[in-house]
């Protein structure tokens, strides 16, 4: 399991995600910021479905969803 | 007189759980043992079933709800999600909206057995659900190569394209039925569609 920093990647409706903790299995925690304030929420992200767990504000953009997902398997390609 | 109630409970029994979207009806020596995860943040976690049970928005369970459930989003859904695997749910309860389960805020898996239950609520096999439920085409039909189910599992989104007759070569289209239905096989998914009594909780575990 490690922490993985993101690039304020959009993801969608104002929201960007901003680290990733990598879990055993398909299942990583993303950090997200929106741009209405400094509120800080998690969701869970199921690596495999492309499919956040936990709702977030708004609606999921499919480009920011995969992009966080490539970032994260080759993140956890590095990590082993 | 008994033979009569009994046979008057059977109705009932069958009339209960095959109501809404039917199938094959579990009797009480088929129910697994379920597993829920719930991680940090998270409802259930904030919620202690334990003590008062799963319950549900009133929703319509419907075909596509299912196929919803399982490869879009799952809140709200007339489901309650289970495994018949520990080691799913635990992945599933390793983190949340409150962060990373910790020995100071552990994750919960809640295990749940409804064969002791004078009744419990219809249990959805969503292989099942969703294999029946498109009259006259297959829901796990696909024109893709032998890996295409390992790709689709691992979480790709671009196919390897697969030769078609007459020797050209295509990406191949993937359904959100064969979607859900790898996805469900993943989690050894069963979907619960109605409400689950606090007695049939019979342990909430802590993972971290």
């Amino acid at each position: 399991m490690g922490t993985v920093k993101l690039n304020e990647i959009d993801i969608g409706s104002g929201v960007f995600a901003t680290s990733a903790w990598l879990l055993d299995g398909p299942i990583a925690l993303i950090s997200t910021k929106t741009d209405q304030g400094s509120e800080t929420l998690k969701s869970r992200l199921d690596l495999q479905k492309g499919m956040f767990i936990d709702p977030l504000p708004g609606e999921r953009s499919t480009e920011g969803v995969h992009e966080v997902i490539e970032f994260l398997v080759q993140a956890k390609l590095h990590h082993g | 007189m008994e033979l009569g109630m009994a046979r008057f409970s059977v109705v009932t029994y069958l009339v209960a759980h095959t109501f809404g979207l039917g199938g094959r009806v579990a009797t009480r020596s088929q129910v697994p043992t379920l597993y829920k995860g719930a991680g940090p943040g998270t409802h259930w976690h904030a919620t202690n079933a334990k003590l008062v049970g799963f319950t549900l928005p009133p929703m319509v369970g419907t075909l596509n709800a299912i196929v919803r459930h399982i490869s879009a989003y799952s809140f709200p859904s007339a489901y309650l999600s289970f495994s018949t695997s520990f080691a799913v749910a635990r992945s599933y309860a390793l983190a949340g909206p409150g962060g990373v389960a910790s020995m100071a805020n552990p994750g919960f898996v809640y295990e749940i057995d409804l064969s002791s239950m004078a009744t419990f609520p219809p249990l959805r096999d969503p292989i099942e659900q969703i294999s029946k439920g498109f009259n006259g085409s297959f829901a796990h039909s696909h024109n893709g190569s032998g890996s295409l189910i390992a790709e689709i599992a691992q979480g790709a989104t671009v196919f390897s394209q697969a030769q078609q007759s007459g020797g050209g070569m295509l990406a191949p289209a993937v359904s959100s039925q064969l979607r859900a239905l790898i996805f469900a096989i993943r989690d050894a998914e069963i979907l619960v569609e109605g409400q689950i009594p606090s007695g049939a909780v019979v342990k909430r575990h802590d993972v971290f």
